[in-house]
């Protein structure tokens, strides 16, 4: 058929192809840059308006999500939100490739199991790290100590690689420095320590640390300490504790008054039984004014903190405790400044909850079935973390409240999937390429 | 020889159906993301090498902006939109109009614009050639099985079924409203301005939007 035989007005593709030269070539080329550049306006002018809209929060009111990278398991401390590696293979073995998120607030402090594949007495595998962006963190043993995104961050006093690292360090990596781990047998060489950067640094004792912490302390101002005193007698009159902000004792408190500008109390790691102290006394506790971060342990046997008691704190921003089962949460209301809560307790009744204007992230542990529609009226609620079985077992309730809460990220630890969003993104993808394959036909045949 | 070649079976309209209601479905869980994100391949294909790229692709997808009384008709859509969305409204015990709008209005109506490209343009397209009915209906059907299927492990039964009669319901009606207005411009913006109406006061995008 010749192309003569064709009508005039007749489709656009059963016309001869035209070769275009100069400017008629260029125009050619408008029905793909006109409508690009108008979606691209379009998007711009989006995230113009929603930058606008939405500034970055600040302070105590931001909650990021963490990524790390190369931890057997890490724990938020202020939310007790824990994860572990995904084990590999029916030996258990571990990698370390795989990352763990965890949801955060500025300045919490992570504890980091870090392993390099030595025996667990290497002194190795527990530090602790503080956030303060939204970054992700690829952590490392390394001999002397730890590194988190190549950056040395942590010292081991108990090795003498980590001695020697810390005598031929700079200025510009003592600096950088977050964990000084010391030694609770040896007295550590104070002349080490000089030139640290003390109120960035979390000092860790391991043992029993009351001498060794009295030598430092005597010496240099400590922000925060992680240890393990019975008797604070010898420690706790020490000038340098008087700078204290974040304590993690294991074991006894100190008397009340003598550590008031506390701000973290992180007390007791799960499992940690052995103590003097009593988890009703809380004399300590109702010393500490400056109180905002309390993660209060497990009473033995009983399960139960007395709430009302640790209510009576009203600065409180950050709490996580453990209750009976069906403890009345109704204390939790005197806390109007309450961002973080944990709850270890079974089916709470999350009524109360409703008056907490400011509650950001909420993570409640229970494997037990859960009444969520309390939290629908929780408006200020950012992320809520559920067990897997909750997930699973409660999908329409979570769905609901989703529905209810759409700025609420639900947090089962299901991972990443796509949404239906996603089609925006294939419809776009589909008409460029779609294009581009006709005009690279019709290139052909004009070739042709 | 061209009304046996324009009734062929529509294959890639079956295939692009199905591919959706693989995506939609594999949203569901983390685990599944990868068969989701094969299948949404797999239907962007289908529409880029089947729809896009073919010759009779403006006719095929409807887009027409030519056709008579064209601004009464594009009011009427968007009224049926607003109607449709004050009906779900009134379902879900909301107020009747959203009380201000965010930048999610902008997202929500582009998605709903592309579902509509996809079953009331290249759906519909594809299957205008069996007729008008069942062009409507196959169309409304494949829209109605992506809903259930984006929903289908996180709502209950009885909410599955009202999101099944409505989704297709209003499928049809979109449907009738491209073969009877002459173009798919006007189902969408009615689809657009159901969806802004409806989630365009949401400060963030619902969990099922992106998932991440």
């Amino acid at each position: 058929m010749s192309t003569q035989a064709l009508p005039e007005n007749g489709h656009p593709a059963e016309r001869p192809p035209q070769r275009l030269t100069g400017r008629a070539r260029k125009l050619g080329r408008m029905p793909i840059w006109g409508p690009l550049i108008l979606a691209l306006l379009v998007v711009g002018v989006g995230v113009a308006v929603w930058l606008f809209t939405h500034p970055p929060a600040t302070g105590e009111d931001r909650i990021f999500e963490v990524a790390i990278q190369g931890c057997e398991e890490a724990c938020n401390y202020n939310s007790m939100q824990l994860k572990k590696q995904p084990s590999q293979g029916e030996q258990g073995d571990k990698s370390a490739d795989s990352k763990i998120r965890l949801w955060c607030r500025p300045g919490d402090l992570l504890r980091l199991s870090v392993t390099d594949g030595l025996t667990e007495g290497s002194g190795s595998r527990e530090w602790v790290y503080r956030v303060k962006q939204g970054t992700s963190l690829r952590c490392r043993a390394v001999e002397h100590g730890l590194c988190v995104n190549d950056c040395v961050v942590g010292v081991n006093l108990r090795k003498d690689a980590g001695k020697e690292w810390l005598g031929k360090a700079t200025a510009q990596e003592r600096a950088a420095l977050r964990v000084l781990r010391l030694d609770d047998k040896e007295a550590p060489d104070l002349e080490l320590l000089k030139d640290l950067n003390w109120p960035e640094l979390l000092v860790s004792i391991e043992g029993r640390s009351d001498k060794a912490l009295a030598l430092v302390a005597a010496k240099y101002p400590i922000h925060a300490l992680m240890c393990k005193i019975d008797n604070w007698d010898s420690a706790g009159g020490s000038p340098g504790l008087k700078s204290l902000r974040w304590l993690f004792p294991v074991g006894n408190l100190p008397p009340a008054g003598a550590l008031d500008n506390i701000e973290t109390l992180f007390w007791g790691f799960l499992g940690e039984r052995k103590t003097k102290s009593k988890a009703e006394d809380l004399a300590a506790v109702r010393g500490m004014t400056r109180l905002v971060n309390l993660h209060y342990p497990p009473v033995e046997e009983e399960g139960n903190a007395n709430l009302a008691a640790l209510a009576a704190r009203p600065g409180l921003v950050s709490l996580s405790v453990f209750l009976k089962t069906g403890s009345d949460l109704s204390p939790l209301t005197q806390l109007p400044e309450l961002r973080a809560l944990c709850l270890f307790t079974d089916s709470p009744n999350l009524e109360p909850l409703r008056q907490l204007k400011k509650l950001r992230l909420l993570s409640l542990p229970s494997k037990e079935k859960t009444n969520l529609r309390p939290l629908e009226n929780c408006k200020s609620l950012r992320v809520l973390l559920v067990s897997e079985k909750v997930a699973e077992e409660q999908k329409a309730d979570l769905a609901r409240l989703q529905q209810a809460l759409p700025d609420t990220v639900i947090d089962t630890g299901a991972g990443i999937c796509l949404g239906s969003g996603w089609v925006l993104l294939m419809l776009g993808l589909s008409i460029l390429a779609g294009r581009w394959y006709r005009r690279r036909c019709q290139g052909g045949r004009a070739g042709a | 020889m061209n009304a046996p070649q324009a009734r062929r079976i529509p294959w890639d309209a079956g295939a692009l159906v199905l591919s959706m209601i693989v995506f939609g479905f594999g949203t569901q869980r983390a685990e599944w993301r990868w068969a989701s994100c094969a299948s949404l391949a797999v239907a962007g294909w289908i529409v880029a090498r089947w729809g896009v790229a073919v010759p009779e692709a403006p006719a095929l997808f409807g887009l027409r902006l030519r056709c008579g009384r064209f601004l009464p008709k594009l009011l009427l859509s968007l009224a049926v939109g607003a109607v449709l969305a004050i009906a779900f409204h009134a379902y879900r015990g909301w107020d009747w109009l959203p009380r201000g709008l965010t930048w999610f209005a902008v997202i929500a109506a582009l998605i709903g614009a592309a579902e509509e490209l996809i079953y009331r343009g290249y759906v519909y397209g594809r299957m205008r050639a069996w007729g008008a009915l069942c062009a409507v209906a196959t169309a409304a059907a494949g829209h109605t099985l992506y809903k259930c299927a984006l929903f289908a492990l996180a709502s209950s039964l009885a909410e599955l079924l009202f999101l099944a009669g409505a989704t297709f319901l209003a499928g049809l009606l979109f449907g009738l409203m491209r073969e009877r207005l002459g173009s798919t411009v006007f189902p969408l913006a009615a689809h657009a301005a159901f969806d802004v109406l409806v989630y365009g006061a949401w400060a963030g995008a619902p969990w099922w939007v992106w998932r991440m």
